[in-house]
């Protein structure tokens, strides 16, 4: 054909043979319509306007691109790639499908797709390479689906003409899932609509066979009708409805209880009894009901799946902290967009400004600041320079980067985390498995209150009977035990950690909905965190002269002191300072407005040889410092200490009131912490803690002890939760029934703990028990919800209230109730999560 | 009886259609495919575009059909019966022998398009170029009536030969359905759809035409009253095609008969 060429395989015959192609729509030109005098041909007057608009308007690149796509034989412009990878099984594996033998599909990430003719030219694939069958782009997300002949094409070649087109190509990504999801979602329509079908043509006899009751309807006439009603029902049973047997028999092969198995046997029993009936020509069928009831099942769950895929996404949504794209630095140095399954290690990727860091790896060239309080919780920006790590999922917040890649993905920390979480999810909390049993019992029970619902109504009525049975059958459902459960935990978790607070384990989660003994260590939870100035006693009009000092040095007693004393002398002049000079271990000293101040550490100042006069009140303070637990510094002016300033680790000022928030909710607060004793207990009296309470000087054994006591006192009831620092409290947070993590980096602090906080304050830890609280209250909410629908439910069917069709609208509304209850739950982020 | 015009109509549009593809592909493009589009803003845009094209298309058809019904009145003056059939026969019998003629590589001359349809043509598609993009796709869906596209105006004959301004409207509306799919599909597969067959598509199409022509001239040759068409297509004694063109007849004459023609027949 003129138009059709393969570029491959036959480049030299093709200019003999081709016949003139309009110069619009390239169809081929009627040859009596050819003028050899003209540059352009056209096949009808048509084309030749519409070229005409397109060119009056500038839109020529329309034809210059497809062009592009027909140039002619020569040398091609490529980078030289010659996508052999391409045609590897591996590959194929990764990436493609095969759609019948032969015939293979394959989404292709393109580059450069920016417009209507990319598309149009992309799509002309078929007509370039022969073999591809069909050639669709995706234009919002630059993909394409190709499908080829394996025996006639590669997908190398298909890739080089791409190339060659301007579009290089890259394997897509989470392909495999989707088209899983689109299959699966395809065939539940498809069985949907024939059931469906099946269900409204069933229903149309029986308007017929109700009406012909009526009036009066010829035998054979209604015999038919009920024949035909039999043989839909029986295809729609054992198509569409098969999934319900199939699992049905899948459940008795593993000898585990189902809900496919209550559905199965009522559809099923009432499938047989029609058939008997219909054979011996008298007695009810009621293939409208169960045809109906098919149709309405499958709807039911269709809606059902759809929700817990949402919930599922809701955990997988953490994989959209790393960027799926990167810019790849070429070896021609220039930078392209690349989906980030191709990058390798050893790559170079550029990081923006404003970026988000899609890798692992060290900085080769660049200075910037990173945000990197994804993994440290840390949220004050971090410098960086050459030779400096950065990880995936920080933030770059100024300078460009240039990053070699040391690893992407899963190999990452932030994605070594997801994973954890992931499996985390996975996990099985005692709730889940019992909530399990509970299923596997409810349904034998079901099964059992079913055959006594036949038995009953063989006495009552026996046309009744079958009918009230399928009835029960198919209204009782487990949902609320079965699926609920787990639905609340997953959703819980995966909310849990968009807000910054990562679980590893569902069990964790409902421990800490108990009540019991929770370990905070004083470090970072409590307190801020860094030194501050506390306290200040003596002459307040030396300030300006001490902050003249300090603020020459970067030593962080220094800055801790300048942000004190900014504060509290606002507005004053602060002086010039002259002969500023720093002494490790001794302290820093200078000439202020004429006089030596000298600012250093009790130690040093007593280690001096020259004796130091103390003005009035001044020992004494230095004294009261140690005793509130405050390291004192001495402020000396001209031989005098004149000031001491008490410096510590404040309390944070949210935490006395968390910490009655949690005792009010039945923790015993206890805080554990190496700092010195007497700092500990000043904390733990600002806490309202009991002495006992509130232990300080307690090596990482001393920890494991109290906790692995408290553990064994607590038992299965009650629960004993430690809050630590990740690294060094890890043996306690292992020995703990929950241990949280706050500190130390999130990968290596969920190794030990079951639970990391990004940010590391006790608010966090309040909001994760309450959390947990509002979990477990939603589980046991659809667990009572679930069990009044079915018990209100299944009396009403036994007393033969509900038919078969009702049950089945009714069934399908009531799991959707529990499940709603499920999703909708406020376990974590509150408002936000209200909104999932 | 009226099933048997619409889905000859159909059939024949829908067929052709790769040309509309080719032709008007370029603007659906243009007007319909953007950056960062949710999918219903692209049905919203296809819409407006495939909605803008019905609009005028339909009042084509209405127009030739006005056309067609005064020169039966006129026809009936002078004493000759269904003159617009007779000429919409004749016209696209004439059309598409001239089309396959130049494909066989004859040299037909051509009918000069008149220039100014093309100056109206650009003058328009620039000025819409800075529209928003509904009110363009809507704009570039009313003015590709304007393209002087034989396929098109083939259909509008066939519309002139109703004879009837609102059985023209109809027709073009069929038309527009045939054509539908293609120019929807443009850019998600288009060239997927016309397979291999695509080349030759446009010879196939003008040997359809033909017939559609030969048949609607023949039927009216071979129809001494319209009863014998009624009876013999009752019988069900034609072939499909055959059936759809001398239904469509019928259709025709039962309209000029002044009787309803959908309730016609059973």
């Amino acid at each position: 054909m003129a138009t059709r060429f393969d570029r491959g395989a036959n480049q030299s015959s093709r200019t003999a043979t081709r016949e003139h192609a309009c110069a619009h729509c390239t169809l081929p030109v009627p040859a009596g319509l050819v003028d050899a005098r003209q540059e352009r041909q056209f096949c009808c007057e048509g084309c030749k306007s519409a070229y005409e608009v397109i060119h009056g308007c500038g839109l020529d690149r329309y034809y210059a691109l497809r062009e592009d796509a027909r140039a002619s034989g020569g040398p091609v412009q490529r980078s030289g790639r010659r996508y052999s990878e391409y045609d590897d099984a591996t590959f194929h594996a990764l990436y493609a499908t095969a759609v019948e033998p032969g015939v293979a599909r394959c989404e292709l990430f393109l580059q450069n797709v920016h417009c209507a003719a990319c598309v149009w030219l992309v799509e002309r694939l078929p007509q370039l390479v022969k073999g591809v069958t069909s050639a669709t782009l995706d234009f919002r997300r630059a993909t394409l689906t190709v499908t080829w002949d394996t025996r006639v094409a590669k997908l190398s070649h298909i890739a080089g003409v791409l190339e060659t087109l301007g579009y290089p190509p890259q394997p897509a990504r989470g392909v495999k899932a989707r088209q899983l999801r689109q299959a699966e979602d395809r065939t539940a329509l498809m069985e949907l609509a024939i059931a469906g079908a099946i269900g409204s043509n069933v229903m149309l006899i029986f308007v017929a066979l109700y009406a012909g009751l009526f009036d009066t309807m010829e035998p054979a006439h209604v015999q038919m009708f009920r024949w035909v009603s039999m043989g839909l029902s029986v295809i729609s049973l054992a198509w569409p409805g098969r999934v319900f047997v199939r699992g049905a028999l899948a459940a008795m092969r593993l000898r585990t209880l189902h809900l496919d198995i209550p559905i199965a046997a009522g559809l099923t029993a009432g499938v047989v009894w029609g058939v008997i009936n219909t054979i011996r020509g008298t007695g009810d069928i009621y293939f409208d009901s169960i045809a109906v009831l098919i149709y309405f099942l499958l709807v039911g769950r269709f809606i059902q799946r759809r929700q817990q895929r949402a919930a599922a996404d809701s955990v997988e949504l953490l994989f959209t902290l790393t960027p799926s794209v990167a810019r790849k630095v070429g070896d021609d140095n220039a930078v392209r967009d690349v989906p980030i399954e191709t990058i390798r290690e050893q790559d170079i990727v550029e990081v923006r400004a404003g970026d988000c860091v899609p890798v692992d790896g060290v900085i080769v060239s660049g200075m910037s600041t990173i945000d990197k309080s994804l993994l440290t919780g840390e949220s004050r920006p971090v410098a960086v320079e050459t030779s400096d790590a950065v990880h995936a999922g920080t933030v770059n917040l100024s300078g460009v980067l240039r990053v070699k890649v040391l690893g992407t993905g899963e190999a990452t920390r932030v994605g070594r985390l997801m994973r954890l979480v992931e499996e985390g999810a996975r996990s099985r909390a005692p709730i889940i498995q019992l909530t399990d049993k509970l299923a596997g019992a409810f349904i034998a029970v079901m099964l059992v209150v079913g055959a006594l619902t036949v038995a009953l109504w063989w006495h009552i009525d026996p046309t009744k009977a079958i009918e009230n049975a399928v009835a029960l059958l198919v209204v009782t459902c487990p949902c609320g035990l079965g699926l609920a459960t787990p639905l609340v935990m997953t959703m819980a978790m995966g909310r849990a950690a968009r807000e910054g607070v990562l679980i590893k384990n569902a069990e964790a989660l409902q421990r800490l909905a108990q009540r019991g003994e929770i370990f905070l260590d004083k470090t970072g939870t409590l307190t801020h965190g860094a030194t501050r100035l506390v306290k200040w006693w003596g002459d307040e009009s030396v300030m300006p002269m001490v902050a003249a000092i300090e603020r020459e040095s970067s030593h962080h007693v220094a800055r801790a002191v300048c942000e004190g004393l900014a504060a509290r002398c606002d507005g004053a002049d602060v002086p010039a300072a002259s002969h500023v000079r720093e002494v490790t271990g001794r302290g820093i000293e200078g000439f202020v407005r004429g006089r030596l101040v000298r600012i250093a550490s009790p130690g040093s100042v007593d280690a001096r040889e020259s004796g130091v006069k103390y003005a009035e009140g001044m020992m004494e303070a230095r004294g009261e410092a140690a005793r509130m637990g405050l390291s004192a510094v001495l402020v000396e002016v001209d031989g005098f200490v004149v000031a001491v300033i008490g410096l510590g680790d404040e309390l944070r000022e949210e935490s006395p009131a968390i910490v009655t928030h949690l005792r009010d909710a039945g923790w015993r607060v206890r805080v554990l912490s190496g700092d010195e004793n007497g700092i500990v207990q000043r904390v733990g009296r600002a806490l309202g803690l009991s002495h006992r309470d509130a232990t300080g000087g307690a090596t990482p054994e001393d920890k494991l002890a109290a906790v692995r006591d408290s553990a064994q006192r607590m038992g299965e009831k009650h629960t004993t939760v430690m809050v630590g620092d990740g690294v060094n409290d890890a043996p306690a947070l292992a020995a703990a029934h929950v241990g949280i993590a706050v500190k130390g980096g999130a990968e290596a602090s969920l190794a030990a703990a079951d639970i990391f906080l990004a940010r590391g304050g006790l608010r966090d830890v309040a909001h994760l028990l309450d959390g947990a609280r509002r979990t477990m209250r939603a589980i046991h909410l659809c667990i009572v919800v679930s069990v009044l629908y079915n018990i209100v439910a299944a009396a009403l069917c036994i007393t033969g209230h509900i038919t078969p069709l009702l049950a089945a609208i009714i069934m399908p509304m009531a799991s959707l109730s529990v499940l709603a209850i499920a999703v909708r739950a406020r376990t974590f982020g509150g408002r936000k999560g209200a909104a999932v | 009886m009226i099933w048997s015009l619409v889905s000859a109509v159909f059939v024949t549009s829908l067929l052709g259609s790769t040309h509309c593809a080719g032709m008007c592909g370029a603007f659906v493009a243009f007007a319909v495919v953007g950056e960062r589009q949710t999918r219903g803003q692209r049905a919203q845009l296809h819409m407006a575009y495939n909605g803008g094209r019905l609009l005028t298309y339909m009042a084509l058809g209405a127009a030739a059909g006005a056309v067609g019904s005064a020169m039966d009145a006129g026809g009936a003056v002078v004493g000759v019966q269904r003159v617009a059939l007779g000429f919409t026969g004749a016209c696209m019998i004439v059309f598409a022998s001239v089309a396959l003629l130049r494909y066989a590589g004859v040299r037909v001359p051509k009918v000069p398009v008149p220039g100014f349809m093309q100056r109206w043509l650009l003058a328009a598609h620039r000025r819409i170029a800075s529209w928003p993009a509904l009110t363009r796709a809507m704009a570039t869906g009313l003015l590709t009536t304007l393209l002087p596209c034989g396929w098109l105006y083939a259909f509008v004959l066939v519309a002139a030969g109703t004879g009837h301004a609102w059985a023209g409207a109809m027709v073009m509306a069929v038309f527009w359905l045939g054509t539908l799919p293609m120019l929807v599909a443009v850019g998600a597969g288009a060239s997927a759809l016309a397979g291999p067959l695509k080349a030759r598509l446009p010879v196939l199409t003008m040997v359809l035409l033909l017939a559609m022509g030969l048949f609607t001239l023949l039927g009216r040759v071979a129809m001494p009253s319209d009863v014998l068409v009624h009876a013999s297509h009752m019988r069900g004694e034609m072939p499909a095609s055959e059936a759809g063109l001398n239904g469509a007849m019928e259709q025709i004459t039962a309209m000029q008969r002044g009787e309803r023609p959908v309730c016609h027949g059973n």
